[in-house]
């Protein structure tokens, strides 16, 4: 066992004695899977989430080859068609197969969500690995930013930061077709701009109750330098902290990202996901003409955040040596 | 103890409200710079007309100078005027500020009064049937997206019980009071966008009531209490529960940017005439000093809300007081 690990370990439990290791050279990320399998429950929705990233990858073959449709061809013969052999899951209001929207439109939902995620921890992480380490001054400045930052409402923040984006590209928008446009890229990237305050502060507060422990100071005193401390040996143990937080975000962003296409600052037409689906299904009067156009999508975004927030929980009880007990 | 206590908080919260009015005013104008929505468009403007008018709206002056002028008349309460039709945005938030607010506290109250006994009963009857059921809830509940609920419901109480000749709900076109509508009339336009938002916080408060009852439940306390042989009843919601709705208010408190957040999207799906509503239809009329004095608006109107809930709780809870 590599002394890395011991000190995990230590950590971890809190410097209590490990009394729950179950063999004499299992570490503390090969416990945790072994405890994460064992939750049937958390699993379950882990399960399901593979299965909605997996069908949104495949959708191109989907596409090709279940459906037979392409996502924006239109049959304006067939619309709001009902759920039927040709249509498994119907047709909206310009007979575009619904079923075909749905694997297309979780490619960008769960796209975006991924991108962003990543994105929004990355500088969550580093700025607050540099408040907890060097505390202090920097902790003071970078933490009140934060607090100002998580003042502002998020959707008046995301209405500002997008009402924005056409000038800097060099377009006019007060051209009268011009309306906010975002590809999923740049929505990630607001979207991750606007909401890494809360990682911050919490990867934060976890490094500052490390950084007197003695791993950090037994690494300092044999000269590793700041870089070293804070990537190497300070990250790992926050990392099951941030992984919590990624699975938890991914959620977060989902409903993000369909809250901002519902007001109309997300993805434009025809390329939707899943909030776009949400958002046409309201106009007009389509909710008189099929139910299902209002039902499926927002169904597909309530399974992947509560399977996205499930298996965070999951994840937490699992990274958690005490809850082996239980 | 009290007094010093709240003098410290107030001064702690002036430099987050001017940190908030810098992030969104750099924002704003550190991207958009001297642009005025379709001035260029038009073919008979000629060069002078347009740095004319750039120069009457001070946006040649060098940008501390801009933030200067901005910041003084935000604290006298002109929140600016509009670019495109020169309103003031204050009247404009005014105007549209009773109907967010009717809708945010009419949902706190609701959800409150909810979620506490939800999340006691939940407590008192762990891993029963209706602990479960209230947890099931409270996870998909903060799954959902608030407009989708919003348009279930649509879906339900205004097009089905339409469609079977009960009239249903409203689903839109609220009207203030204050230009004379009908309090009934009223009432049945805020039902439909009360109950999205109230769902969704009973969803978290409900938790957080359970997991904070049972934290009171174990307390020494408690047990002092019962081995002091009083009723059951008296020690659950004398000694227990009193203890552990305190720190909701806090959560309240850290809860109002979200919320301000949610009942934008929901007056977006009920046509309510609020705040977050105005805000979207200023920022696709590219009206970005409106946006921009709108969300300084409610976040100074944020910090404000979280100043009073810190109080409340010092007042609430004696030991608040003495740490930190």
């Amino acid at each position: 066992m590599s002394t890395s690990n011991l000190i995990t370990q230590e950590v971890v439990t809190g410097g209590q004695t490990a009394g729950v290791l179950e063999g004499p050279s299992e570490g503390y990320w090969k416990q945790s899977w072994t405890r994460l399998r064992r939750d049937r429950f958390g699993m379950t929705f882990a399960v399901i989430l593979a299965v909605l990233g997996a069908l949104s990858l495949a959708a191109p073959a989907i596409s090709a080859l279940v459906t037979h449709y392409d996502p924006n061809s239109q049959d304006l013969t067939d619309i709001f068609g009902r759920a039927s052999t040709a249509h498994w899951l119907g047709t909206d209001e310009l007979g575009r197969d619904t079923l075909t929207r749905l694997v297309w439109g979780g490619r960008i939902s769960l796209g975006v969500a991924l991108l962003s995620v990543t994105l929004f921890i990355t500088i969550g992480t580093t700025v607050g690995m540099f408040a907890g380490y060097y505390r202090g001054i920097i902790d003071e400045i970078l933490m009140r930013a934060v607090d100002m930052l998580l003042a502002i409402p998020p959707i008046f923040l995301f209405i500002l930061v997008s009402s924005l984006l056409p000038i800097p590209i060099g377009l006019d928008p007060g051209h009268p077709w011009f309306i906010i446009r975002h590809n999923p890229i740049s929505l990630a990237v607001v979207i991750a701009s606007v909401s890494w305050g809360w990682v911050a502060r919490l990867v934060r507060n976890e490094v500052l109750s490390l950084r007197d422990r003695d791993f950090v100071l037994a690494a300092h005193s044999l000269g590793a330098s700041d870089w070293r401390l804070m990537f190497r040996h300070l990250l790992p143990n926050v990392l099951p902290v941030i992984i919590v937080a990624a699975s938890l975000g991914v959620g977060q962003i989902v409903l993000v990202e369909a809250g901002l296409d519902f007001i109309g600052v997300g993805i434009q037409p025809p390329d939707a996901s899943w909030g776009d689906m949400l958002t046409n299904a309201q106009r007009e009067d389509f909710l008189y003409h099929s139910p299902l156009l209002v039902i499926l999508p927002g169904a597909a975004i309530l399974l992947s955040v509560l399977s996205a927030n499930m298996l965070g929980n999951a994840m937490r009880d699992a990274f958690d040596p005490r809850s082996a007990n239980r | 103890m009290l007094i010093r206590y709240v003098a410290r908080r107030v001064a702690s919260s002036i430099p987050v409200a001017f940190g908030v009015t810098l992030i969104t005013f750099l924002l704003l104008h550190a991207v958009a710079g001297s642009f005025v929505p379709g001035l260029t468009l038009n073919p008979d403007m000629t060069p002078q007309d347009v740095e004319r008018i750039r120069h009457n709206l001070g946006l040649d002056q060098p940008l501390p100078v801009q933030y200067f002028i901005w910041i003084t008349g935000l604290l006298h309460g002109d929140f600016g005027h509009s670019l495109i039709d020169g309103t003031s945005v204050t009247s404009e938030i005014l105007a549209r500020l009773p109907n967010t607010l009717e809708l945010v506290s009419t949902s706190i109250l609701l959800a409150l009064l909810i979620a506490v006994p939800l999340g006691s009963a939940g407590a008192l009857r762990v891993g029963s049937l209706l602990d479960r059921v209230i947890t099931l809830m409270s996870v998909a509940g903060i799954s959902m997206p608030s407009f989708w609920i919003g348009l279930l419901l649509i879906l339900v109480l205004s097009i089905w019980l339409h469609s079977i000749g009960y009239g249903g709900l409203p689903s839109s076109g609220a009207q203030s009071p204050i230009g004379g509508g009908d309090p009934l009339d009223r009432l049945a336009h805020l039902a439909m966008p009360a109950t999205v938002l109230t769902f969704y916080y009973v969803a978290i408060w409900s938790r957080f009531t359970r997991s904070s009852m049972l934290e009171a439940l174990s307390q020494e306390y408690v047990k002092t209490a019962r081995a002091k042989g009083l009723r059951e009843r008296r020690v659950v919601f004398i000694h227990a529960l009193r203890n552990a709705i305190v720190p909701l208010v806090t959560l309240v408190g850290l809860e109002l940017p979200g919320l301000f957040s949610g009942a934008a999207l929901v007056e977006v799906v009920f046509g309510w005439p609020g705040v977050g509503n105005l805000a979207l239809q200023k920022a696709f009329e590219y009206d970005f000093t409106t946006v921009l004095g709108i969300t300084t608006f409610v976040s100074i109107f944020v910090v404000m809300g979280n100043l009073v809930a810190d109080v409340l709780l010092a007042i609430l809870d004696p030991r608040v007081k003495y740490k930190t």
